[in-house]
């Protein structure tokens, strides 16, 4: 059995390395936003690359890139696959 | 005949309505491109069809202003009556292929809404590089509509579309939509049970809504503002409360019995189904990593990318510079040549010269100066969209345009405000906001259009250097920077923060590129060549008649301020109605072709900075007054009237504090 690794928010997600979302926390309005772009818990996770100036984390998810701010990236709770 | 085409930014929508409506609407390789609809009439052999191209929207519940538009055309506008039994609208679902999981969720809520619809896979060349390969008659029975794979980009498939939106048309489907996740399934039984009959047949229309009963159930049970609203205008008093008071009993039910909310259950039950539809239909190979990941990693460096994001613009505005520079002079002195024979054979003092100069001064100001510099910009900006790089510019810009109280996406705005501030304007419908919207629009309006990217290159670079002209530039943005502080100073709020799509980059069809470029263009020839050759003619008659000292006269105050002769004041006049005309009238207004005979270089300077930064055009205010409406478009007026004259007076004084003068 391979060690369980710890829920931690997506922005703190070393970049390239695969994750799954857990959790995604805040209210329904959050939730919807990031529902309709199609970010949804269970689904697959990367951080690409993050923007400087505090700008924002690039994503795929289901094989599709986008690009984040990072005050939604700290809503999104990830588990790191191995 | 009406053909409805509907689905995410960035499916292709635009691009298939380009082949097959011929060119009307802008296609851009950006979210948000189409904010509002755009229609066109066509003619696919011997069949006549009326195009409507929605706005791209992510699901139908109205988070946007974009989603508004759209689902207002599908439950108000729409016309769904069938005609002897064949529909008079057929929509079709267009769908990136390449994301197709996601783009699903939208199908299964417009497949609820019980109208004749294709599905349309579009760029499956996409797809197939991602390691996708879609069983298409599967996907067809699960979903139960017709489909059809294309690569709209290259016009692959999109006959075929035609045809099976024509055959979609005869029998009318009676489409049955996947089923839902047993509690929902079990509200929405039971809601309709309670009612008792009252609202019809779930898979009918109910009362004057132009969809089923089922849909309007879900809707109610994510608690949709504009569906309640809905629900209490359309149905009978009685009706809607019992409605409404079932709809809560079932939404605590379901909270209850679940732990979540029910507006959550009923999105994760849409997602569930499509990503269930999703692998029962596909299966997913490897992707290729390959040389769009390259260059993301290129152009997207958190140092490097920056590097290359100004040299693209650098290069950009130089090849745009030496195009018009090449051509300007050429096509001013061959314009200059004949106006002066016609003017000879004419004799220069009846009206009918004066009309006759005021005409080709009109013309020769649209040839000469716009087109050279306009036409180059056009296409340029055009490449620059259509092969993705706009959102990756959006991407690096976000964190300072936090800065400035905005959000990445408002850079779209500002960067079209660089071609035209009226689609700039418009475009800040992508905004969430009204304190954004503002704030962008105010911004987009102060970036230098194509028009005044005309003056700006007409005059400071063509008559002083091409350096004072970037020096402009340079100074333009930290305008809009300082003004964009102190707005969002004024007007602090939290915004929910940047949640963009970055499209994979394309290489852009030359077709498609060549067709917005014209479309684009024709707005010039059709609406602002008019305008030129009318305010030329004008503007000779008022000469003739002495008229412009009357107006230099009253704008003398200003332009003495200003340290401008009181010759341009009719030129600034005019500039409000197009902002090409101050520099074509400006001309006109010193009876020169060679400015500097007349103008100190500090002046060219001045009286450019004034142009830049002042009122909007008339056509801009025109949309300003639209999308923010009368107050903050006066507002917007004023502040940029205050602007223009103090930045003029700082371009006035620093040079002769620096004794430059």
């Amino acid at each position: 059995m391979s060690k369980p690794h710890h829920t931690r928010p997506l922005l703190e997600l070393p970049q390239r390395l695969p994750a799954r979302i857990t959790r995604i926390l805040d209210g329904p309005e959050v939730w919807q936003h990031l529902h309709a772009i199609g970010v949804h818990p269970g689904d697959c996770i990367e951080v690409l690359r993050k923007a400087p100036f505090g700008g924002p984390i690039h994503i795929r998810c289901s094989g599709q890139d986008i690009a984040l701010g990072r005050n939604l990236a700290m809503k999104i709770l990830v588990e790191p696959q191995n | 005949m009406k053909i409805v085409l509907i689905g995410q930014p960035n499916s292709g929508k635009s691009t298939i309505f380009n082949w097959i409506g011929g060119y009307k609407s802008a296609t851009a390789n950006f979210p948000g491109t189409t904010v509002n609809f755009t229609t066109a009439k066509a003619r696919i052999s011997g069949w006549q069809v009326e195009l409507v191209d929605l706005p791209g929207i992510y699901s139908l519940t109205a988070t946007d202003a974009a989603t508004t538009a759209a689902l207002n055309y599908l439950l108000e506008t729409a016309n769904p009556e069938s005609n002897n039994g064949t529909s008079t609208e057929i929509l079709v679902n267009i769908v990136d292929a390449s994301r197709l999981s996601r783009a699903l969720e939208l199908t299964l809520q417009l497949l609820e809404l019980g109208r004749p619809l294709v599905l349309c896979l579009n760029m499956m060349d996409e797809a197939r590089r991602r390691g996708l390969r879609i069983d298409i008659p599967k996907l067809a029975s699960m979903l139960g509509v017709p489909i059809v794979a294309t690569v709209a980009s290259k016009g692959q498939g999109v006959i075929e579309l035609m045809q099976k939106v024509r055959q979609a048309a005869r029998p009318p489907n009676s489409i049955t939509p996947p089923p839902l996740l047993p509690p929902i399934q079990q509200a929405v039984a039971n809601i309709a049970q309670s009612l008792d009959g009252e609202l019809g047949v779930l898979e009918k229309p109910i009362g004057s809504m132009k969809f089923p009963g089922r849909f309007l159930i879900l809707k109610l049970i994510e608690n949709d503002p504009t569906f309640v609203a809905l629900a209490k205008q359309a149905l009978p008093q009685n009706c809607a409360e019992k409605l409404l008071a079932e709809t809560s009993q079932q939404r605590r039910l379901i909270q209850t019995s679940t732990g979540r909310a029910a507006e959550i259950m009923v999105a994760e039950d849409r997602a569930d189904r499509s990503k269930r539809i999703f692998q029962n239909c596909t299966e997913v190979g490897r992707p290729e990593f390959g040389w769009r990941d390259r260059l993301d990693d290129i152009l997207m460096h958190p140092v490097w990318g920056y590097v290359w994001l100004a040299l693209i613009l650098y290069i950009f505005f130089n090849i745009i510079f030496k195009i018009g520079a090449m051509l300007e002079p050429e096509l001013l002195g061959w314009f200059g040549k004949s106006n002066s024979y016609i003017l000879s054979r004419l004799g220069e003092n009846t009206f009918g010269a004066t009309v006759l100069s005021g005409i080709l001064q009109g013309l020769g100001a649209g040839v000469g100066i716009v087109l050279p510099y306009l036409v180059p910009f056009l296409l340029g900006m055009a490449f620059l969209e259509d092969v993705g790089y706009l959102p990756r510019v959006a991407f690096l810009m976000d964190g300072l345009m936090q800065r400035i109280g905005l959000h990445g996406t408002s850079v779209f705005p500002a960067i079209l405000g660089y071609g035209c501030s009226v689609p700039a304007v418009m475009a800040t419908r992508i905004l969430r906001s009204p304190r954004d919207r503002f704030i962008a629009a105010m911004l987009a309006i102060m970036a230098p259009c194509s028009a005044r990217t005309t003056v700006i290159l007409g005059l400071v670079a063509f008559y002083l250097s091409p350096n004072a002209a970037l020096a402009i530039y340079g100074l333009n943005i930290v305008i809009i920077a300082l003004a964009g502080k102190v707005l969002a100073k004024i007007w602090p709020e939290i915004t929910p923060g940047l949640v963009m799509e970055i499209p994979p980059y394309r290489v852009p069809a030359t077709k498609l590129l060549l067709a917005k470029t014209w479309w684009r263009l024709k707005e010039f020839i059709v609406l602002a060549w008019p305008m030129l050759i009318a305010g030329s003619i004008v503007l000779s008659v008022a000469e003739a008649w002495q008229l412009d000292h009357k107006i230099n006269a009253v704008l003398r105050p200003l332009t003495s301020i200003l340290g401008l002769p009181s010759a341009v004041g009719t030129t600034l006049i005019f500039g409000v109605m197009r902002k090409e005309l101050s520099l074509m009238m400006l001309m006109h207004a010193l009876g020169t072709t060679d400015v500097t005979t007349a103008m100190t270089p500090v002046q060219i300077g001045v009286f450019t900075l004034f142009v830049v930064f002042y009122i909007p055009c008339l056509a801009t205010i025109t949309v300003l007054w639209k999308e923010i409406g009368k107050q903050r478009t006066i507002l917007a007026i004023a502040l940029t009237l205050i602007l223009a004259v103090g930045i003029s007076l700082l371009g006035r004084f620093v040079p002769w504090i620096l004794g430059l003068h």
